[in-house]
């Protein structure tokens, strides 16, 4: 054939955006707010949490609402990015029982797919942060950096869940309980420092999702850069068991035309 | 020449027993072994088989031969438990047609997800949507969502996709089952561009002619081996031997007699064949005057009527009726579909010859009611129904179109 092919590299990137746009079209397909859904449960969390933080149980933090909002956008895209990268394959049959189709894709696919209501939800954050304490920090150009460090430690986890729920359907049920007690043992809603001054320290400095919200908070409201010691570590971590998972994940492949 | 497709001693193992996702209480009761009992079925035994670039093969052989899974392996859906598959050139395939479609995506969404799976760039794909939608017919309801259509609908759609993605090698799984016969017709002229245009065609399906017409080979599957490879009229032989046997397994042993309006008598086994699920009743050959003594004069009107008694689970059928010669020669073969109907009626198929133009002679008709892929025989009647045709003999001739004879007188002068 004479037709001059898109590279291989042409033909992921247009697959990786058509599966993108199909995953956040059916999501609010025949639905009257469509993607706005995505924005509501953070934002209204949020007004509670200002209220009952500010109000009921002051913890003196400053600009708390840019505070827990940056916390929960973050936790949100990782969770959300978990919770979908476990059906992706359950729920993906038809497009695992296609010929040619790069199974290999679909996890990371989910967490683009929810990296998209994050960034979505961008503007919403760096308003705030303007609104609330006069100025967008320089620092927050490193904000790139940082989405793509927690894609690399999103990725791992993602592409194990993803793979082991296909013969144990119990994953989905489990991975709910673990997010909601890792959520809570995430500053989100209180100060980081308070967890790594107190005898619970040991949580902090395990959780990838917490020093990338410290991270996060460091570039966007106080200013200053974030420890690119942690950052690297965490980073690398990340990496290596992104490779694990993708490892898992192409040994079980083969496996799941048959098991859905 | 070049190998396109390589199957070299494919096995391949299912296991069954129960559902296969198993929760974790059952993974820790068991100690994550596989302590509970698994039935194996090799679905695949030990098949090898090579399909040069550019030819067309057709994959024939019974139910649960391992024909639809073999063509899955080689379209790289799931992985032999043993042995190797090689494919050169960009694939492409039609499974259970409109399987991949998303029933929420609108058809054009569809399309253009499906081109890009397949191969293309978007805008490749974005270039040929005209195309594809002309071609499936559905120019006014591409921008419905996929649920809105008919399974009809979704098939040509994705039948559509499937052959317009440049293929160099295409996989074919029994699609010409679905669609009306117009569709059909126009699926088997593209199988035609595509074999002049030197793609590669490897087909499983239920209808022998279609083997017949489209391929240059045959290879006969069964209990997952490969029994047989030869010229698609070889094969197709073999086919139609192993679904008459097929046929008599599947006819009960016990029915009633029953009288035909041309006074014969219908007995099960031994002028009738099939399941019975669904019967053929009452068939009449009806002359121009509308005598039903089942004779004609040669390229006199004959009217074939048939009450057809098919229950509405078995969906749409096919009856087919030939007239066979006396010495086994068929004339005609012709068949249609017929809806199934509720309980207590009845369809009646008419088959009208304005003209049948046979020479004169002793002619056999044969009626049969079959599945939509011909697989199954519900019933057969062969041997009951006899049609004379009157006319003046004129040798061993199998038809006897209008003619006239004129002798010229020669002509004067000349040289």
């Amino acid at each position: 054939m004479s037709v001059v092919r898109a590279g291989a590299l042409g033909r992921r990137v247009d697959l990786v955006r058509e599966l993108v746009l199909r995953d956040v079209r059916l999501r609010y397909r025949r639905s009257v707010l469509g993607v706005a859904w995505s924005q509501l449960p953070p934002l209204s969390l949020l007004v509670i949490m200002t209220i009952v933080f500010t109000k009921v149980i002051p913890l003196d933090i400053p600009d708390y609402p840019v505070f827990a909002l940056t916390g929960l956008l973050t936790w949100t895209w990782f969770q959300t990015s978990m919770l979908s990268a476990t059906v992706c394959v359950t729920d993906g049959g038809d497009l695992v029982r296609r010929p040619r189709f790069p199974v290999t894709l679909l996890p990371p696919i989910a967490i683009v797919s929810q990296l998209a209501h994050f960034l979505l939800a961008l503007p919403v954050l760096l308003g705030a942060v303007i609104v609330l304490t006069g100025r967008l920090p320089a620092t927050a150009v490193l904000l790139p950096l940082l989405i793509a460090i927690q894609f690399m430690v999103t990725l791992g986890p993602a592409y194990a869940v993803a793979a082991l729920h296909v013969p144990v359907r119990d994953i989905g049920h489990a991975l709910a309980v673990v997010l909601q007690l890792w959520f809570f043992g995430t500053p989100i809603f209180y100060d980081d420092q308070r967890l790594i001054d107190s005898s619970f320290r040991i949580v902090y400095e395990l959780n990838p999702i917490a020093h990338l919200i410290t991270a996060y908070r460091d570039v966007l409201i106080r200013g200053r850069w974030p420890s690119f010691g942690s950052l690297g570590l965490i980073f690398g971590a990340g990496a290596i068991l992104s490779a694990a998972g993708i490892m898992l994940y192409r040994r079980r492949a083969h496996t799941f035309p048959e098991e859905l | 020449m070049s190998v396109a497709i390589s199957v070299r001693g494919v096995a391949k193992r299912f296991r069954h027993g129960g559902p296969d996702a198993r929760t974790l209480k059952e993974h820790v009761v068991t100690g994550f072994r596989n302590v509970r009992e698994r039935h194996e079925f090799w679905a695949l035994e030990d098949v090898s088989l090579e399909v040069p670039a550019g030819a067309s093969v057709g994959i024939l052989g019974p139910n649960g031969a391992g024909k639809t899974t073999l063509l899955r392996l080689i379209g790289g859906i799931g992985r032999p438990t043993r042995g190797t598959i090689d494919v050169k050139g960009r694939l492409s395939a039609i499974f259970e047609l409109g399987a991949g479609f998303h029933p929420d995506l609108t058809g054009r969404e569809s399309v253009l997800l499906a081109g890009i799976i397949a191969g293309l760039s978007r805008d490749e794909i974005r270039g040929r949507m005209d195309e594809i939608v002309e071609f499936a017919e559905l120019r006014e309801f591409i921008d419905e969502p996929i649920r809105m259509y008919s399974t009809g609908m979704v098939a040509r759609l994705a039948f559509s996709v499937a052959t317009n993605v440049d293929a160099e090698v295409l996989l074919v799984d029994e699609v010409l089952a679905v669609g009306d016969l117009a569709f059909q017709r126009k699926c088997r002229e593209r199988f035609e561009e595509f074999k002049s245009a030197g793609v590669t065609l490897l087909l499983v399906t239920h209808d022998p002619s279609f083997v017949a017409d489209l391929c240059d080979e045959a290879v006969w599957l069964q209990g997952g081996r490969v029994a047989a490879t030869g010229s698609p009229n070889e094969i197709t032989e073999l086919y139609r031997t192993a679904m008459q046997q097929r046929t008599i397994e599947a006819t009960p042993d016990d029915a009633p007699e029953v009288s035909t309006p041309g006074g014969a008598t219908l007995r099960i086994r031994h002028n009738r064949w099939g399941t019975q699920e669904a019967q053929v009743q009452n068939v009449r050959l009806i002359d121009g005057q509308g005598s039903t003594l089942g004779r004609i004069t040669s390229g006199g009107r004959l009217t074939v009527e048939a009450d057809v008694v098919v229950p509405t689970s078995l969906g749409e059928v096919r009856i087919l009726v030939h007239i066979l010669r006396s010495d086994g020669v068929r004339c005609v073969d012709t068949s249609t579909l017929v809806r199934g109907a509720r309980e207590g009626e009845r369809h009646t198929a008419v088959l009208a010859f304005d003209r049948l133009d046979l020479a004169p002679g002793d002619y056999a008709i044969e009626v049969g009611l079959y599945n939509i892929n011909w697989g199954k025989t519900y019933d057969f009647h062969s041997g009951v129904y006899g049609l004379k045709v009157l006319g003046e003999s004129s040798g061993e001739a199998v038809v006897m179109p209008p003619h006239r004879w004129t002798v010229r007188k020669p002509e004067l002068g000349g040289p």
